[in-house]
């Protein structure tokens, strides 16, 4: 009632109006007359949010993986990119084991920036989320290149690698790191389609490079990268500072040990997935052969098949975005619908909305492996080891896919120790058994080792979703809070 | 004798946001230079910072986010922080945490909430974040089961809310306990001022450490309140519990105020409706202080000067203070005085209503009359200005009107809360929401041969009426009395020995 007396005085009906035009003797007495009228209205009922159609996000679930795409499409077409191409066997080693470190060393950055970027952004924040990210990035450059440069003196001491190549991968790996973060902002800021075109600039600015001036491709790719990472971080510190709130706000001092003990499960798995994704490399790389020169040696069969896998995987991994944005809403819609009295019919919808999406997957699957055929088809590798090596990565990389998803709804429910629980076993499996297979057997015998690691990865990070799954309603309260 | 010792506590206004309530506490902590204040503010956001400068006399100010990502509780390194989490199991959120909690939610769920029993509560809460960390308990399972447990038995079968409903409203009262895990200085008064979140430090200090209580209200707390939810885009049941904690908290800050003061008369017959008994409650007008704010001596020449006429308007950019049916007004002005031009000044406080404004000043064809814009030299403002214009929906007893009274500006203001009272019969007052009654207001002072005779006859009475009512000594004054009073009265031992 004292609502109401309160929407009829902003109305004008004060206690001289209400005697004087309404025959009351106050505005009070008036609304204690309204108010059984008031309360038989029914109320309206609440608009319906529009949807956005799955292919939207599905393109928007692939597009991360667009700058991959146009990588291999620029070596198939133009014989070289960004990174990699058509170099020789050391350069080859020097780039191969600059990029796998550069996710190593910078995964963990990279992951920080992103999600506790994405969850001051997502929260209005966006001055804490621009001094988050500049700390991150910071702290990140510091330590790529002080483990990079770590890693050369280590080559060196035991005669890993000639300093030539040590140092170009000490190169490779500071220059693509800074790529990775700078690209990584355009996630946080939902700028996805920039990463694409700045590694389409790159590539552009690599072939001038190295058609213009003639340099090596080397020198060019490095030049290019830098040059990509350094637009890339203008470009995200001016949208970061559009976003920022207009008046002054106050500056937050960061504890790190602080944002460790938060961030850890999403630090470690940063490194962990590149681990998981790269781990079978270094393995078959690290394999001995007579014609290895070096402890490191690129394999290019290994790395071709392998990029078949890869083109399964970019076809498969918009399933994951579209799974993740559909968890939310009909999540969402559930609790709208269960009332508290009823948190388990909540959570079986929830668990057969999880199969059912894991059943949608099989077909999406089936495109990508069909899509990795193809593709080793156009390509003459439909023969020997590579076929082996291939058929295993098409195997292997749905079941990454499906942990990725896991991962997902693991994150979502703010469960991030299992997701990097998940990945740490899953990566002993692969190491474990990729290392005891290539060196009882051939290089090739890696990619078991990966299979079984996606399989590890799928089947435990579903296992803990599922469980989190049967509390449901405490895990979406406690990751919303 | 020996100067009261005061911990003014605020909730969205000093020192990180300009308006009344904010000026208010400043101009107290300023005009009471032998208090020493200790100053607790609640904001919205860890991005707001302090507004105001620290006067000497505020021997610490704690600052207290109520929404962002901080975590409430007190500031320590982080090895003890680490071990405050760990040390808070499950056990021991059983033992301390689920019966204050429970009782908490019973009390405000009852049918007539009984404020002891809220306090007791709180005071529960309070006592037990000292030791145990408030993010893990109010985050814990037990935490959100006990919560889904006591919903589900207070709310009939048919009418339960749903799990996004009690999400929703357990992550309010996450927020909100936050006040419960601060630690408090000891102080002779508890000076609250606004009946919400900003009096539990009054009644928690009260019942641990036997503060004196001094509640302040400029606009009824619970009145804005069902205001601001009407807007709320949450359904009905979480409106109710927004209405069912904030009338709990409300009416426990009543029946432990040892004193409430109120601006006006119109504040304190809401008060009394709400909950606040008669005896209690004094009336304290807001003052101002006149050697800021005084009468132009050249607006008459500068009006002869053929400069356009102005209409100033100093409010924050937000629903309540009914700018669009200003703007609306202003299209029937500028229909007979074309060169009119009003100025709109104060801070954006709510931006879709902002932009929902810049859009009517186009569908208007306002573009040339009206200008938007902040000032920190809001004494030049009123000197420049023909009349000055308030046209709010919602009001206690508005600085502005005061400062233009005191500014030889005439006032035209909707009839709200004190400002009838304010103004009697020195200004024109018009209904709320009637943009063309408020239009017909401006014109008297603006249009024909009598206007500058009458504007100048009211400012005169204006002026007189605020040198006589409304200045911040006889203000401050008051308030020194009543800190006097309080903190003579022999502090009891609260139910809780402090530590």
């Amino acid at each position: 009632m004292r609502d109401l007396a309160t929407r009829l005085e902003t109305e004008g009906v004060t206690d001289a109006v209400a005697v004087a035009e309404f025959g009351f003797a106050s505005t009070f007495s008036m609304a204690e007359a309204w108010l059984p009228r008031i309360q038989s209205f029914q109320a309206l009922p609440a608009a319906i949010e529009p949807q956005r159609s799955w292919w939207r996000e599905y393109w928007k679930g692939i597009s991360f993986a667009l700058p991959m795409l146009a990588s291999i499409l620029s070596i198939m077409l133009l014989d070289f990119s960004l990174w990699g191409g058509d170099l020789s066997p050391e350069d080859a080693t020097a780039t191969g084991l600059g990029i796998v470190c550069s996710f190593l060393l910078g995964g963990g950055f990279v992951q920080v920036v992103a999600r506790r970027g994405l969850f001051l952004a997502g929260t209005n924040q966006f001055h804490r989320c621009e001094q988050s990210t500049w700390c991150w990035v910071r702290r990140g450059v510091a330590f790529t290149i002080l483990a990079s440069l770590a890693l050369v003196a280590a080559s060196a001491y035991w005669d890993w690698l000639p300093s030539r190549i040590s140092l170009t991968t000490a190169a490779f790996c500071v220059a693509l790191s800074l790529f990775w973060m700078a690209t990584g902002i355009f996630h946080v800021l939902d700028r996805g389609m920039l990463v694409t075109w700045v590694t389409l600039g790159g590539i552009a600015l690599v072939g001038a490079l190295r058609f213009g001036l003639h340099l090596p491709l080397v020198n060019s790719q490095l030049g290019g990268i830098l040059v990509s990472a350094c637009a890339a971080f203008l470009i995200s510190a001016r949208l970061l500072r559009r976003r920022c709130e207009k008046p002054a706000v106050a500056e937050v001092p960061s504890s790190f040990l602080r944002d460790v003990f938060f961030l850890w499960p999403y630090f470690s798995y940063g490194i962990l997935y590149y681990l998981l994704l790269f781990a079978d490399r270094l393995v078959a790389w690290t394999a001995h052969t007579h014609a290895s020169a070096f402890a490191v040696q690129f394999r290019a069969d290994y790395e071709t098949a392998l990029n078949l896998g890869l083109v399964s995987f970019i076809v498969e991994v918009g399933w994951v975005h579209c799974s993740t944005v559909s968890f939310y809403r009909i999540a969402t819609r559930a609790q709208k619908n269960f009332s508290i009295g009823n948190t388990g019919g909540f959570e079986r919808e929830m668990i057969r909305f999880y199969w059912n999406r894991l059943a949608r997957f099989i077909p999406v699957a089936m495109a990508g492996a069909i899509a990795g055929l193809l593709a080793a088809k156009a390509g003459g590798f439909l023969h020997g080891s590579v076929l082996t090596t291939a058929a295993c990565s098409l195997a292997g990389f749905p079941f990454l896919v499906v942990g990725l998803w896991n991962v997902s709804l693991l994150f979502a429910l703010s469960i991030a120790q299992k997701a990097a629980a998940a990945t740490a076993i899953a990566c002993l499996v692969d190491l474990t058994a990729g290392y005891l297979l290539t060196r009882i057997g051939d290089y090739h015998y890696a990619i078991v080792g990966f299979l079984l690691g996606a399989l590890v990865f799928a089947f435990l990070s579903g296992y803990w979703t599922l469980r989190a799954f049967r509390r449901l309603d405490y895990f979406y309260f406690a990751a919303s809070a | 004798m020996t100067p009261p010792s005061v911990l003014l506590t605020s909730d969205g206004t000093y020192p990180c946001y300009t308006g009344g309530v904010s000026v208010w506490c400043d101009q107290l902590i300023r005009q009471l230079p032998d208090v020493q204040f200790h100053v607790f503010a609640i904001t919205y956001s860890p991005s707001h910072v302090p507004l105001y400068t620290r006067p000497s006399n505020v021997a610490s100010q704690h600052i207290l986010p109520l929404w962002g990502n901080e975590e409430a509780g007190p500031q320590m390194n982080f090895a003890s922080s680490l071990l405050r989490k760990i040390s808070t199991t499950p056990q021991v959120i059983q033992a301390g945490f689920l019966e204050p909690f429970q009782m908490c939610l019973r009390s405000m769920f009852g049918n007539d909430s009984n404020p002891e029993e809220m306090a007791e509560a709180l005071v529960g809460l309070h006592t037990y974040f000292r030791d145990s960390d408030f993010a893990v308990t109010v985050s814990s399972p037990a935490a959100w089961d006990t919560f889904l447990r006591v919903c589900s038995d207070a709310y009939p079968k048919h009418d339960q809310p749903t799990l996004e409903e009690a999400t929703t409203c357990m992550h309010w009262l996450q927020r909100y306990f936050a006040v419960c895990a601060v630690r408090f200085p000891e102080t002779d008064v508890v000076h609250a001022s606004m009946a919400g979140l900003g009096g539990v430090p009054g009644v928690i200090q009260k019942r641990v450490a036997g503060s004196r209580f001094l509640l302040s209200e400029h606009g009824i707390y619970l009145r804005e309140l069902y205001l601001s939810l009407s807007r709320m885009k949450q359904g009905i049941r979480c409106r109710r519990f927004l209405f069912a904690w904030n009338e709990a908290i409300a009416r426990m800050n009543y029946h432990y105020a040892d004193s409430v003061s109120s601006l006006c008369e119109f504040n304190r017959q809401w008060q009394l409706r709400v909950g606040a008994t008669a005896e209690k409650i004094q009336i304290i007008p807001n003052g101002i202080d006149p050697g800021i704010f005084s009468p132009s001596a050249t607006r008459d020449t500068d009006r002869k000067r053929n400069c356009p006429p102005t209409v100033l308007t100093m409010a924050r950019i937000y629903p309540l203070k009914g700018i669009d049916h200003l703007l609306r007004a202003a299209r029937l002005v500028v229909d007979s005085l074309p060169a009119v031009r009003f100025r709109i000044l104060g801070e954006v406080g709510d931006q879709k209503y902002y932009l929902h404004c810049l859009e009517l000043v186009d569908e208007l064809g306002l573009a040339n009359n009206i200008e938007w814009g902040f000032t920190s030299d809001a004494a030049s403002a009123y000197k420049d200005a023909d009349v000055f214009c308030l046209p709010s929906i919602s009001e206690a007893m508005p600085f502005c009107v005061l400062e233009a009274m005191f500014s030889g500006c005439p006032v035209v203001a909707t009839a709200v809360g004190g400002v009838a009272d304010m103004i009697g019969s020195t200004g024109l007052l018009t209904p709320p929401r009637n943009s063309k009654s408020m239009a017909e207001a401006i014109l008297a002072l603006l249009k024909g041969d009598a206007a500058e005779a009458f504007r100048q006859e009211l400012a005169a009475k204006a002026m007189a009426r605020a040198r006589s009512l409304y200045t911040i000594e006889k203000c401050s004054d008051r308030f020194r009395e009543t800190y006097d009073e309080l903190s003579r009265i022999p502090r009891t031992t609260g139910h809780l020995t402090a530590r």
